[in-house]
């Protein structure tokens, strides 16, 4: 009886405390606040967004199948139900909240890559808003495949702070792709009502008013662009095996490294050094990094404005400071949101290529990964294609001459083939 | 009887306090590898275990199951024998004992095994990860605890010296510091999904400046205990203590180090050369978690051994004032202190 009371008292204090502290609240998707303010969203159309984000996605206690064409090909409502949500489990060996359990901690619930243990990360957990992913085997400006996200949970990421999800279950992994997809599908979503706002409706962001909103057609028409790209996405054919050359002829090598020095043909000892030991910082950033960096010139840029009208109003009658002084308050109050957006980001970084010698490839794991990084760049990184400039020979020679001087240039672990969207799996009573 | 009286010691006591600090670090270590695989909601409900009575859950699902479950409801039958052996403990102080604050001692043990596990049954049913904070906090001090009962049930040391007064301030602050050291370290385990990086960020920083300064403390009790062995004034056991203390930090803040390469690989600052060497790790995998539930476990036991030398420290300068003002201290159980350090 003692026990039972002492227990409840307990239980009263500790929930106090808790709602006191503000924690134990749902969590809630964040908005994309830099491309919001980089727009000078008015609040009639940032509420629109949310509403129809909402009403698209759901919550990340709650989330839903957003309404585009053929989105049940890319994610099911179980699968994302499985993944999102806290940690939590009803039934023996199914857990809920995947998501939050291995990934939210680096990702951040919203998958905006600010989860609170990414700030000391090298590099910074990725950002799936813009639906941009280095490691995959399509074409540059497409999303990944199915394959190539389940091979980055499979594998991780060597030499970053993504580990290997090997002990997870396909399930598991399955539901951890798709929800990935749904965060990328969201985020994408808000920056393409976001481009259209800015871009093709009448609203004075000075007064905060708009003329007119988004139109629901238009608004879906959006949706279903993003996830038609997804949709679409495949492979890209590669001139290369997948495995590793056995032996390479010393002529392959010494061709490759010809290349490797060559200023007019690869020239890829000017980012990865001269003997591809890494080390050189370039004044070029990577697509994310790049966001913030020209996010924080802006910002700048709008002090300096703000300062020059500061000193304009200073020179000017005070009978006619009317539509100075409103400018100002405007300008005032848009740099404080910037900054406190800039506050709630972290520092952009500059590139440091991949050092080669020695190293680890990160997530290019087999020779065709090679040709296609080398083919078409890395995307979102400043990693540039040479498909253009060599033959598929060259290419060869080149990846010959690079597996030669790295430690582990491959993981050989065969890549598992992306299972069927709906896996069996036990009733979740 | 009179309590002045001086009685044969029984060493019953003695024996439930060693047998409860031994079975207390496993269970703590257990309770670590929990939040490193993060279990802790692998069964839905409390006090029972999918709807059974948690002592009647059928052992072929436990065994046979999936991983977390095994560990979850593992640690909640580890818990409720540390729980019996509470019981054991206190019922032989009660019968042997005639210390009054002894007595208590047990009682506020009991008082602390419970607290904890409602707290760690609240921490399911509200499904609150800040009551998993504070459970993995209050688990050490009870562990602490134990091992200060393991001393105060033990003979006092023998031998005629005086103890060093500074010895035992500064086994108590070192005690003092690796317990706040704990709490970061709990705040930084637990910390939440939806946390702030800044606040994170903060966190590490503490963790590290408080590993720095802990360190420094233990390297202080070391000297100190090095010097007062060198003028008789602190017994073997003692020594072996605080000799074991320098062995744990010394494996702290290795483990420390693991435990953050194995969890977020290397750091900016360290350059490349790591960066690329290292291979990717693996989510739930035997480094990952046991690395850091080491580094969790570990710090329990640096607490537990400090706590041990400082009330070693504080019984034997206190029995040593009683003899020079000729009382009889010999109303408690005697054996031999050098038990903790073996646990």
């Amino acid at each position: 009886m003692w026990l039972a009371r002492f227990s409840s008292w307990f239980a009263i204090a500790s929930l106090l405390g808790t709602l006191g502290c503000g924690i134990g609240e749902p969590p809630q998707f964040a908005a994309n606040r830099r491309a919001r303010l980089s727009a000078e969203l008015v609040t009639p159309h940032a509420e629109q967004i949310d509403d129809l984000l909402r009403e698209w996605f759901g919550t990340p206690d709650a989330p839903q199948l957003p309404p585009a064409d053929g989105i049940e090909r890319l994610m099911t409502l179980d699968n994302l139900q499985l993944a999102a949500g806290p940690v939590e489990s009803h039934t023996v060996g199914i857990t809920h909240g995947l998501y939050r359990r291995h990934c939210a901690r680096c990702h951040g619930v919203s998958g905006d890559g600010y989860g609170p243990t990414a700030r000391y990360q090298a590099p910074y957990p990725r950002n799936f808003q813009p639906g941009i992913f280095k490691f995959k085997s399509s074409a540059r400006g497409m999303p990944p495949t199915e394959e190539d996200l389940l091979a980055t949970l499979q594998h991780g990421l060597p030499g970053t702070a993504m580990p290997s999800f090997a002990l997870l279950t396909d399930v598991e992994r399955q539901a951890l792709v798709q929800y990935v997809r749904y965060l990328s599908i969201r985020g994408q979503t808000e920056t393409a009502l976001i481009n259209f706002i800015a871009d093709e409706l009448d609203y004075d962001p000075a007064t905060n008013t708009s003329r007119d909103q988004i139109n629901p057609e238009e608004a879906i028409s959006l949706l279903n662009e993003v996830v038609d790209s997804w949709l679409t996405t495949e492979s890209l054919p590669t001139a290369m095996a997948g495995d590793a050359v056995e032996q390479a002829t010393e002529a392959q090598v010494a061709a490759g490294e010809a290349l490797f020095h060559n200023p007019k043909r690869a020239n890829c000892v000017a980012c990865h050094g001269s003997a591809g030991q890494g080390g050189i910082v370039l004044e070029e950033r990577d697509y994310w990094s790049q966001q913030l960096f020209d996010f924080e010139r802006a910002t700048d840029l709008m002090a300096a404005s703000l300062a020059t009208l500061e000193q304009q109003i200073a020179d000017t009658p005070s009978d006619r400071q009317d539509v100075l002084l409103k400018q100002q308050a405007w300008l005032s109050k848009q740099l404080r949101a910037r900054r406190q957006a800039a506050e709630g980001s972290f520092p952009p970084h500059t590139s440091q290529p991949r050092r080669l010698a020695q190293g680890v490839a990160r997530g290019l794991r087999n020779r065709s990964d090679l040709y296609r990084s080398l083919s078409q760049g890395i995307e979102g990184s400043a990693m540039p294609g040479v498909g253009e400039i060599l033959t598929d020979e060259e290419i060869d020679n080149l990846i010959t001459y690079v597996e030669s001087i790295m430690a582990k240039p491959y993981i050989d672990l065969p890549v598992a083939p992306a299972a069927e969207l709906h896996v069996e799996r036990p009733s979740d009573g | 009887m009179d309590k002045n009286t001086p009685v044969e010691p029984s060493r019953w006591p003695h024996r439930a306090a060693v047998l409860l600090c031994v079975m207390t670090f496993p269970l703590l270590w257990v309770g670590g590898l929990i939040t490193s695989t993060d279990a802790g909601m692998a069964v839905p409900d409390w006090p029972g275990t999918y709807g059974y009575n948690m002592f009647l859950y059928p052992l072929e699902t436990w065994f046979f199951g999936p991983w977390d479950l095994f560990i979850e409801h593992g640690h909640r039958l580890l818990a409720s024998l540390v729980g019996l052996v509470t019981i054991g403990l206190l019922i032989t102080v009660w019968r042997t004992d005639r210390r009054p604050w002894m007595r208590w001692l047990s009682v506020g043990l009991l008082a602390m095994v419970i607290a904890q596990g409602v707290l760690g049954g609240l921490r399911v049913v509200l499904n609150e990860r800040m009551l998993a904070m504070i459970h993995g906090s209050f688990g050490p001090l009870f562990f602490a605890c134990t091992t200060a009962t393991v001393v105060l049930t033990a003979r006092p040391a023998k031998f005629a010296g005086n103890q060093s007064a500074g010895l035992y301030r500064i086994a108590a602050l070192t005690a003092l510091l690796t317990y706040g050291q704990l709490i970061l370290g709990a705040w930084l385990r637990h910390f939440p999904e939806t946390g702030d990086p800044f606040m994170f960020a903060l966190a590490v920083k503490l963790h590290l400046s408080a590993a720095a300064i802990v360190t420094i403390a233990v390297v202080a009790t070391l000297l100190s205990s090095h010097k007062a062995a060198r003028q008789g004034c602190v017994s073997l056991s003692q020594r072996v203590v605080s000799l074991a203390m320098g062995a744990v930090v010394l494996l702290q803040v290795g483990l420390g180090i693991g435990a953050w390469l194995t969890k977020y690989g290397s750091p900016a600052w360290a350059g490349t050369w790591l960066t690329t060497m290292m291979g990717a790790n693996q989510a739930g995998g035997l480094a990952q978690t046991h690395v850091v539930t080491g580094h969790s476990a570990n710090g329990s036991l640096l607490l537990g051994l400090s706590i041990a030398l400082a009330v070693s420290l504080w019984r034997t300068r206190a029995s040593v004032a009683t003899d020079k003002h000729s009382a009889t201290h010999t109303d408690y159980v005697d054996t031999s202190s050098t038990a903790i350090a073996s646990s």
